[in-house]
C-alpha cells in the first residue's frame, strides 16, 4: 500500500493539523511525526512512532480476542518492510480521507477533532445523535453501510474508504474487507476499565487524521475537569445510593469493579457492593436490595422511564424504595433523541467528565451548584 | 344381481338397502373426485345372529366397514340400524348402538384391562368421565361376557394378543350397542385363540341379542360358525345368504378358487386338486 | 340368558367391586399434598433475607412486623413467588399432558405448538427492535416497560396459537399438526435469531434476561391477571378429561364412541394456549416443567387415566415448580441462578433416571 489519494489529500482542510499534505520529498531522517500523542489513562491500545510510520496496537480488539496492530504510514512515505508479527499487519496510509464508522461513538471523535467531512459511512444513521452528523446523512455526504443490519459488503467495497472502523466486535464481512484493502481498525474502548481510558481514544482517532495535537488538547481538558471533579467528591461524605433495577425478576446491579462502578465510585457514591471488583452485572435477589440498600434516598437508573409513574408501571415493588418517596429518582436519559438514540452512549463516552459532573451534583450538590445537567434528569412523579 | 331373504325392513339388525359405498377425496388445490368401491348393495344383518363379512382383498371389505359404523357416510342408499336411517342418527348417540373392534395396535399406556374395558361406557358418561355404580355394573358384566374377569386387573399392555381381543371385545360390549363390529378380529391370533374369539363372538350374539358382524379371512372358520355371511366378490356384487346357501350356490368356490385349490361344498373346506383333475 | 341386554346385571356376591389401585393413587395424593405444604412453607420462610419465623407468621396473618422491609419482602416478594410458582407449575403440568395425550408423544410439551416461540417473537420485536427508528407500534410497547413485554408476550403466542386452530380445521391428522406446530416453532425461533443477531449488545442481553424464566418478576396486580387466565385454561381442559381418557385409544376408537375429535382438539388447544401463553408472557419460557411432570406424575399413580392425572399433575407441578423456584433463589446467598437452568438441571437427572428404571408402559414409546 503506498502512494495516496493526492487529489483529496491536500483538500482536507486546515483543520487536519500541521501535518496536512503528504510527503512530496521523503527523507528517512526526518520525523514526521512532530505531534506524538501520549497514552496515559487507556489500557486497550498502544502507539509507536517511527520516523515515517506510527505502529497503534490494539490489545484486545474485540472480546477474547488477540491483540492486532496497524502499521499507519505517512502518506507519501514508502511502505516500510517489517518483520515478524508485524509483517501481517496493515499498512494504512495516514491521515485518511474517508471513515466508516461501525459505532456511534467515533462521531463524537470526529466532531471534536474536526474532521467530520472524512466521514463517509455510517453503520446505521437512526441512531446517531450529533446534529451535524445526522445532516451529513440527509444530504447524502454521509451513506449507511449496514441499515438492514448486516454489512453491504459490496457496497463498502466498491466505496472502497481508507479506513472502517469497527465498533469493538466482530463481523464476517470484516476480512473480505480487508482482503479488498481497506484498512479494518478495531475500536474496542468499550473494553477499557476506567471512564477516561475510554474516552483517551480520541487519540487513535487522532492517529488515523494527523491530528495529534487538538486530541491532546481536548483529552487534556477533559482529564483535568473529570480529576478536579473527583477530587472534590473525594474529599465530601460518601453519598449512599440505589443503582440498576429489576428485570425479569432479578435486580441487575453495578459492582464497584464495572466501568459504571467506577464512575459511582469517583463521584463519592456508596453502595453496599460497591467493593465487589468483578466487571459484569451482578444479578441479585430483590430481597436483598430491600434489605441492604432500599434505604437509599437517591436512585440512579439508565432507562427508558420519563417518570416516577413508569417506574411503579414496571412493578408496583418499587415502592418500597426510600428513593420514590424522597423523589430522588435521577434517569440518564435527558439527552435522548427523536429517534431514541440516548447521547449518553455516544458523547457520554468521549466525555466522562460530564457524567462524573452530573453525577456529582447529583449526590453532593454542595460541590457544584447552579451545574446545569446533560445526561441525567431528575424524574417527576 | 344380489339376493335377499326379507322384502320388508327388519327392526332387529342391521339392513342395507341399494348402498352405494365409497368415498370422496378432497384435495388441497384440486376439484373434489367421488370414488366408488361398490353400488346396489342390499343386506341384512339380524340381532342374535353373527355375521361374516367375508371376500377377497381389494374388494371394499374395510370401506364397507367403515360405511357401517358410520364413519364414512353412504353415496347412495340407507343403512339402517333398528329400523333408523344412520345418516339421521347423531354420533354421539350412534355410538351407544354401534360398537367397533378394530385392527389397529393401540398402546394405552397404563391402562389396566378393567380400566380399558370401562372406556367403552364412554359414551354414556358426563364430561368429567365419573363412573357410576351401574357403569361398574356393565363394567363387570361385559368381562364376563367375554370371559376376562380373572384379567380384569393386570395391564392391557402385558396381555397375550388373544386376551387383548378379548378385552377390546369387552370394551366394544361395555358401549351397550345393539350393533358390535369387528374388523379382521383374528388376524393376530393362533389358531386356538382364533377359535375361542369366534366362539365367545357367536355366543354373545345368541346371549345378548346382538348383531355382530365381523370380517375375516377365515373362510373356513366362518363358514362353520356364522349364521349368515356377506360375501362381497372382486366383481363388486355382495351376497347376503346363510352359509349353507352360498356354499351350494358356487359363488364360494367362483370367488375363492384360484390355481389348485378348488372349495368342496359339501365339505365346506378347500382341496388341493390335482394337476390333471378339472372340477 | 338373558333375551336382552340388562343394563344392570349382578355380579356373583351381589356388589359391584370396586375401583382399583385407588389404594396408590390416595397414598401419592396425600404425599403430594404434604409435599406441596412443605414447599410452600420453605418458599414462605427461606430467602436471601432472614427472617424470622415469628415475624412471618405475624405478617402472614395481617399484622405488622417490626423491620417494614421484612413486611415487603414476605409479602410483596416471597408470597407472589410462591403462588406464581404454584399457579405455573400447575398450569404447564396441565398443559404438557394435554399434548402428550392430544398428540400420542411422550416427548410432547406445552410449547410444542409454538406458544413460547410466538412470546419469545412478540418481545423479540418489543424489546430488540423496539425503537431507535422501529415502527411506532413496537416503539410504544417498549415504551411501556415490562406491561409491553407481557403484553407482546402474550400477542405472540395468541398469534401463533391462533394460526394452529385455523390449521386445525382443515387438517385431518394430529401428528400433520404436530408438525405444523414445530414447524410454525422452527420458523419463529429462526426469526428472533435475526433480531438478536443484528440488535445492539443491551437489547439482546434483555431478551436474553427474559429468556431465563422467572418467578420472581410477578407482581400482585400480575396475579390478578394470570391466576384468572391460568383458572380457565384449567376449566377447559377439565371439560376434555372424557374425551382425553377416549384418545387413549387413538382417534379411531375415539370417533366411535362419539368423541368429536376436531373439537376436543380444538378445546385442548385454547386451554393449552391460555396456560402456556399466559405464563409464558409474565415468567418468560420455562423450560422442562411441562414435559416431564407428566411422566412423573404417571409413575407416582401407576396409571394413566387422566381423572386421576389431571389434579394429579397440577398438584406435582406445582410441588417441582416450588422445589426449582427455591433452587434458583439460592437462599442465603445475593445472587439469583437463572430458573430455566434449575429445571433442565433437576429435570434432566430425573428423565434419565425415570427413563433407566422404568417398565415398558410406564415411558419410553407408549403413554
Amino acid at each position: 500500500m503506498s502512494g495516496c489519494s493526492s487529489a483529496t489529500g491536500s483538500s482536507i482542510g486546515a483543520d487536519t493539523g500541521a501535518d496536512a499534505g503528504c510527503i512530496t520529498d521523503f527523507d528517512a531522517t526526518v520525523d514526521y511525526f512532530p505531534a506524538k500523542s501520549e497514552i496515559t489513562d487507556a489500557e486497550n491500545f498502544s502507539l509507536t512512532y517511527e520516523n515515517s510510520y506510527q505502529i497503534l496496537t490494539v490489545d484486545e480488539p474485540f472480546s477474547g480476542a488477540e491483540p492486532e496492530s496497524y502499521v499507519l504510514v505517512k502518506c507519501g512515505a514508502p511502505a516500510p518492510e517489517l518483520s515478524g508479527e508485524l509483517a501481517d499487519a496493515q499498512q494504512i496510509t495516514v491521515p485518511i480521507t474517508s471513515l466508516y464508522s461501525a459505532s456511534t461513538t467515533h462521531l463524537p471523535l470526529v466532531t471534536e477533532l474536526g474532521v467530520l467531512d472524512t466521514l463517509t459511512g455510517v453503520s446505521n444513521g437512526s441512531f446517531v445523535s450529533d446534529a451535524a452528523a445526522r445532516d451529513r446523512i440527509a444530504s447524502g455526504d454521509v451513506v449507511e453501510y449496514a441499515a438492514g443490519g448486516t454489512v453491504d459488503t459490496e457496497a463498502v467495497v466498491l466505496a472502497a474508504p481508507d479506513v472502517l472502523m469497527t465498533g469493538g466486535s466482530d463481523d464476517p464481512a470484516y476480512t473480505q474487507l480487508r482482503e479488498s484493502g481497506i484498512g479494518v481498525v478495531a475500536n474496542a474502548e468499550w473494553l477499557e476499565a476506567t471512564p477516561l481510558g475510554r474516552a483517551e481514544w480520541i487519540k487513535v482517532m487522532a492517529a488515523l487524521t494527523g491530528t495529534e495535537e487538538r486530541a491532546a488538547e481536548v483529552y487534556g481538558d477533559i482529564r483535568t475537569r473529570y480529576l478536579d471533579v473527583a477530587e472534590r467528591a473525594a474529599a465530601a461524605d460518601p453519598a449512599p445510593v440505589l443503582l440498576g433495577g429489576m428485570s425479569q425478576g432479578t435486580w441487575y446491579m453495578s459492582s464497584g469493579g464495572s466501568f459504571m462502578g467506577k464512575f459511582f465510585g469517583d463521584a463519592g457514591a456508596q453502595w453496599p457492593w460497591d467493593d465487589v471488583t468483578t466487571t459484569g452485572s451482578l444479578p441479585l435477589d430483590f430481597e436483598s436490595v430491600i434489605a441492604q440498600a432500599s434505604d437509599a434516598p437517591t436512585w440512579l437508573v439508565v432507562n427508558s422511564w420519563t417518570s416516577i409513574a413508569d417506574a411503579l408501571a414496571d412493578d408496583e415493588r418499587y415502592g418500597s424504595l426510600a428513593a420514590i418517596g424522597t423523589g430522588e429518582v435521577w434517569n440518564a436519559n435527558k439527552a435522548t433523541n427523536e429517534t431514541g438514540g440516548n447521547d449518553f452512549y455516544e458523547r457520554g463516552v468521549l466525555r466522562p467528565d460530564l457524567i462524573l459532573s452530573d453525577l456529582v451534583a447529583i449526590l453532593h450538590p454542595e460541590i457544584l451548584p447552579d451545574h446545569e445537567f446533560t445526561f441525567y434528569r431528575q424524574l417527576p412523579a | 344381481m344380489t339376493r335377499t331373504d326379507v322384502s320388508t325392513a327388519d327392526p332387529n339388525g342391521i339392513e342395507l338397502r341399494d348402498v352405494t359405498i365409497g368415498y370422496n377425496r378432497r384435495r388441497a388445490l384440486r376439484r373434489r373426485s367421488v370414488t366408488t368401491v361398490a353400488t346396489g348393495l342390499d343386506a341384512v344383518a339380524r340381532r342374535g345372529e353373527l355375521t361374516a363379512l367375508v371376500g377377497p382383498n381389494g374388494a371394499g371389505k374395510s370401506t364397507l366397514l367403515r360405511t357401517l359404523c358410520g364413519l364414512q357416510p353412504v353415496l347412495h342408499g340407507q343403512v339402517l340400524i333398528d329400523g333408523d336411517d344412520l345418516s339421521s342418527v347423531r354420533p354421539a348417540d350412534l355410538a351407544t348402538r354401534i360398537s367397533v373392534v378394530l385392527t389397529e395396535r393401540i398402546d394405552p399406556g397404563l391402562l389396566t384391562v378393567r380400566e380399558l374395558v370401562a372406556l367403552g361406557r364412554t359414551p354414556h358418561l358426563p364430561a368429567s368421565a365419573r363412573l357410576s355404580p351401574e357403569d361398574r355394573a356393565v363394567v363387570d358384566w361385559a368381562l364376563d361376557a367375554v370371559g376376562a374377569t380373572h384379567l380384569a386387573a393386570r395391564q392391557f399392555t402385558e396381555l397375550s394378543d388373544g386376551q387383548r381381543q378379548r378385552s377390546l371385545t369387552a370394551r366394544a360390549l361395555a358401549q351397550q350397542p345393539s350393533l358390535l363390529v369387528l374388523d379382521e378380529p383374528t388376524s393376530f391370533l393362533d389358531v386356538p385363540s382364533r377359535v375361542e374369539l369366534v366362539d365367545v363372538l357367536g355366543r354373545l350374539a345368541r346371549e345378548q341379542n346382538l348383531a355382530v358382524i365381523m370380517s375375516t379371512h377365515e373362510l373356513e372358520l366362518a363358514l362353520r360358525v356364522s349364521d349368515r355371511m356377506w360375501l362381497l366378490d372382486a366383481d363388486r356384487t355382495l351376497t347376503c345368504d346363510t352359509p349353507a346357501a352360498l356354499a351350494e350356490s358356487g359363488r364360494i368356490g367362483a370367488a375363492f378358487d384360484r390355481g389348485r385349490m378348488r372349495f368342496d361344498p359339501q365339505t365346506l373346506v378347500f382341496d388341493l386338486t390335482g394337476d390333471d383333475s378339472r372340477a | 340368558m338373558t333375551t336382552t341386554l340388562d343394563p344392570a346385571p349382578r355380579t356373583q356376591d351381589g356388589v359391584t367391586s370396586p375401583p382399583p389401585r385407588t389404594g396408590r393413587v390416595a397414598v401419592a395424593l396425600a404425599a403430594l399434598a404434604a409435599a406441596l405444604a412443605l414447599a410452600v412453607v420453605l418458599s414462605v420462610t427461606l430467602g436471601s433475607v432472614t427472617v424470622p419465623i415469628g415475624e412471618t407468621l405475624r405478617i402472614l396473618t395481617g399484622q405488622d412486623a417490626s423491620d417494614p422491609r421484612w413486611g415487603t419482602v414476605v409479602r410483596d416478594l416471597r408470597l407472589p413467588r410462591t403462588i406464581t410458582a404454584i399457579v405455573v407449575g400447575a398450569a404447564l403440568g396441565i398443559a404438557g399432558l394435554q399434548m402428550q395425550t392430544l398428540f400420542r408423544n411422550a416427548l410432547a410439551d406445552p410449547y410444542i405448538l409454538g406458544a413460547s416461540s410466538g412470546a419469545s417473537l412478540g418481545v423479540a420485536l418489543v424489546v430488540v427492535a423496539g425503537g431507535g427508528g422501529a415502527s411506532g407500534f413496537t416503539a410504544n410497547l417498549a415504551g411501556l416497560g415490562r406491561a409491553g413485554v407481557v403484553i407482546a408476550a402474550a400477542l405472540g403466542a395468541a398469534a401463533v396459537l391462533m394460526l394452529i386452530m385455523l390449521l386445525s380445521r382443515w387438517v385431518r391428522s394430529a401428528v400433520t399438526l404436530l408438525l405444523i406446530g414445530v414447524m410454525l416453532g422452527s420458523a419463529t425461533t429462526a426469526v428472533v435469531s435475526v433480531l438478536l443477531v443484528y440488535a445492539d449488545p443491551q437489547r439482546s442481553q434483555q431478551f436474553l434476561v427474559w429468556g431465563l424464566g422467572s418467578f420472581t418478576a410477578t407482581t400482585w396486580s400480575d396475579l390478578a391477571l394470570l391466576v384468572p387466565i391460568v383458572l380457565t385454561g384449567i376449566a377447559a381442559a377439565l371439560l376434555t378429561v372424557r374425551a382425553l381418557n377416549a384418545l387413549l385409544l387413538g382417534e379411531g376408537y375415539a370417533r366411535s364412541m362419539g368423541i368429536d375429535i376436531r373439537a376436543v382438539r380444538l378445546t385442548t388447544v385454547v386451554s393449552a394456549a391460555l396456560l402456556a401463553g399466559a405464563t409464558t408472557a409474565f415468567c418468560g419460557p420455562i423450560g422442562f416443567l411441562g414435559l416431564i411432570v407428566p411422566h412423573l406424575a404417571r409413575m407416582a399413580f401407576g396409571t394413566s387415566d387422566h381423572r386421576v392425572l389431571l389434579p394429579g399433575v397440577a398438584l406435582l407441578g406445582a410441588v417441582v415448580a416450588l422445589v426449582c423456584g427455591l433452587v434458583s433463589q439460592m437462599p442465603g446467598t445475593d445472587t439469583v441462578f437463572p430458573l430455566n437452568a434449575v429445571t433442565a438441571l433437576v429435570g434432566a437427572p430425573v428423565v434419565i433416571t425415570v427413563l433407566v428404571r422404568s417398565r415398558r408402559g410406564a415411558l419410553g414409546s407408549a403413554l
